[in-house]
């Protein structure tokens, strides 16, 4: 499994910086850009599965696990906003926050480790599939929100404002359940569904941030700059939240 | 498309101060102060104190704000901070939820959203409950077929037995617990098996099972001059001068406090009347073997240890209103998930009400 994981590790970059590669000519190559980046994509999927199998377990936690269990998430609505709404433009961005964060784990140890006894529940599987496919869509989110920023399009059919708009819904609704996973799971692990843990308090801050951005995002005053700035900003709190602390501090959630 | 020009100025102070309160974008400044100070303050927090937080835990919250909080101040300023911007975050999110009732009820479109926001409000009622009248017992340790009065909450517990189960490498991967729960001296009320992710739940009590360790249950001491004496945690051992002997605390291999390394047992020497007069530590190597408790010179020749498990209890009178509010909110994202699905397309934002819908 060793080998495999670390050929498809590589395999998956080299897709992706095809992608990255080919998307200054995105006009003339975007076919060339896409199929890279569903390539790499099928590639990161197909070894999830495959550990995935190997391991009895959904295979996150870890720094290798953790980061392409990210990725997948922010490909995968990459290349769905791609289809659905003429957005091939933000491949590029995704593709080159992707390959940074594979070299990121990289840096992981790419072995599998035993399941801890703690994480032996599915409500493990609930709280981190939901975590991550929200921490996808607000990573998406905030590359549509830089692009408005700058003024390029994001999508040939005008659909920023949507992209938007669904990347912030939807990954607020996911982390919702998220938190109220990991809530009851730390209701039966604890004894409590709240502990005063830096990883839940930082969790509860991106949770009530994203509550009041769900709150502004549509209102008038509240359009354009300050909601493009707010949720990048989301996006560099999501960031300090899984990786941050992970890497630097002591929590229940580690990386290192 | 509404105009919003056509609305006509607002003149009573208290529909002002309503509007007020009822903004999103009054929830909003107070959301972003509430991260800004959490966010810093538990930082810092971490920095100064990284146990900082196992302190928290170890009460409810509102009595480690009275009993703990006024000795960490200045570092615990920001956790007031965020106590008082939470009530007011609660109080905006709970008069908007109250404004979008009465105005819009007639759009189930929005239940959703609404469901959302009643069971936050639920979660956080319950959450206030738990602070204010819940317990928190920690670190209870038992040996199989033993039992422990729990005076806080008003009942005994017993550990009828314990399996621990391990991996081949033989660390510990579970440690399964078949507990009794017990008015104090009297009914059973409760009994079943307690493990990780799968604590004994009785009402508004858990019980769940910390981990466990081996633990000293027979010490073997040599007397000079008296013999050889076997001492059984938790008991005490008579002496023929009817003084006792008691193990207070047991070192693990490898663990150290102050001077003294593991493996090794504290015992005290007590009066007749149950007074403490010595107390020295007794371990494996050479220099510790032998201590003097006055006129006794005592020989460690020997520890048995057995599993016991450690058990922390919790009462949180609250939990089963923040349990139906997580069950409401979830069910209220559920719904709100399925009419933005639904929806054909996004509104223009010049559309959307400053009270609106959210």
């Amino acid at each position: 499994m060793f080998q495999y994981t670390l050929y498809s590790h590589y395999a998956t970059i080299a897709l992706y910086a095809l992608a990255l590669l080919a998307s200054p000519l995105m006009r003339k190559r975007a076919a060339i850009a896409i199929s890279a980046a569903f390539a790499g994509f099928t590639v990161q999927l197909a070894l999830l599965i495959a550990r995935w199998v190997s391991a009895g377990f959904l295979p996150v936690t870890g720094l290798f696990s953790t980061l392409h269990f990210l990725t997948i998430f922010a490909v995968g609505i990459t290349l769905y906003f791609s289809i659905r709404y003429k957005a091939t433009n933000l491949i590029p961005a995704t593709m080159l926050v992707t390959l940074l964060a594979l070299w990121k784990a990289g840096q992981g140890d790419m072995n599998l480790a035993p399941l801890t006894p703690a994480l032996d529940t599915p409500l493990f599987f609930l709280h981190v599939s939901t975590s991550f496919a929200a921490y996808g869509l607000f990573e998406v989110g905030a590359i549509v929100a830089l692009y408005r920023l700058i003024g390029f399009p994001a999508s040939t059919s005008g659909m920023e404002r949507r992209m938007l708009d669904e990347c912030i819904y939807l990954g607020y609704i996911l982390f919702s359940w998220c938190m109220i996973a990991g809530s009851l799971w730390a209701y039966l692990a604890w004894g409590s569904y709240w502990t005063w843990r830096i990883k839940g308090l930082w969790s509860t801050l991106l949770w009530f941030y994203y509550s009041g951005l769900i709150h502004v995002r549509n209102r008038p005053k509240w359009q354009n700059t300050p909601l493009n700035l707010l949720t990048i900003a989301g996006f560099g709190l999501v960031l300090f939240t899984f990786l941050g602390l992970g890497l630097l501090f002591e929590t229940s959630h580690p990386l290192k | 498309m509404i105009d919003r020009n056509m609305k006509e100025p607002t003149t009573n102070p208290l529909t002002k101060i309503w509007d007020l309160f009822v903004s999103p974008s009054a929830f909003v400044i107070l959301a972003i102060l509430w991260c800004l100070d959490l966010g810093l303050g538990s930082i810092l927090a971490y920095k100064r104190d990284p146990q900082f937080w196992m302190k928290m835990d170890s009460l409810p919250f509102s009595q480690w704000l009275e009993r703990m909080a006024p000795a960490e101040w200045p570092g615990s300023l920001w956790v007031y901070i965020l106590v008082a911007l939470t009530w007011l975050m609660v109080a905006s999110l709970l008069f908007c939820t109250v404004n979008w009732f009465f105005r819009r009820r007639k759009k189930i479109r929005g239940m959703g959203e609404f469901l959302v926001h009643l069971g936050f409000l639920l979660v956080f009622t319950g959450f206030v409950m738990g602070s204010g009248w819940g317990s928190r017992v920690q670190n209870i340790s038992l040996f199989p077929g033993e039992s422990t009065d729990i005076e806080e909450l008003g009942l005994t517990l017993t550990l009828d037995e314990l399996r621990v189960e391990r991996d081949a490498a033989g660390n510990e991967l579970d440690a399964v617990s078949e507990i009794t729960l017990s008015e104090l001296g009297g009914t059973k009320v409760d009994a079943g098996e307690a493990k990780l992710n799968s604590p004994l739940i009785y009402g508004s009590t858990v019980v769940y099972p910390n981990r466990s360790r081996p633990a000293p249950r027979d010490v073997i001491i040599d007397i000079e001059g008296k013999g050889v004496v076997k001492i059984s945690a938790p008991d005490k051992k008579a002496l023929e001068d009817g003084r006792t002997l008691e193990i207070i605390n047991f070192l693990y291999p490898g663990q150290r406090m102050g001077k003294w390394n593991g493996p090794g047992v504290f015992l005290t020497l007590a009066s007749v009347k149950g007074q403490s007069l010595f107390t020295s530590y007794l371990g494996f190597s050479n220099e510790l073997r032998t201590a003097k408790f006055g006129d006794l010179k005592m020989t460690l020749m020997g520890v048995d240890t057995a599993d016991q498990a450690i058990f922390n209890v919790h009462r949180d009178p609250g939990v089963q209103l923040v349990l139906y509010g997580a069950l409401i909110l979830t069910l209220g994202t559920f719904w709100a998930l399925l009419g933005y699905l639904r929806r054909p397309s996004l509104l223009p934002a010049e559309v959307i009400e400053e009270d609106g819908e959210d």
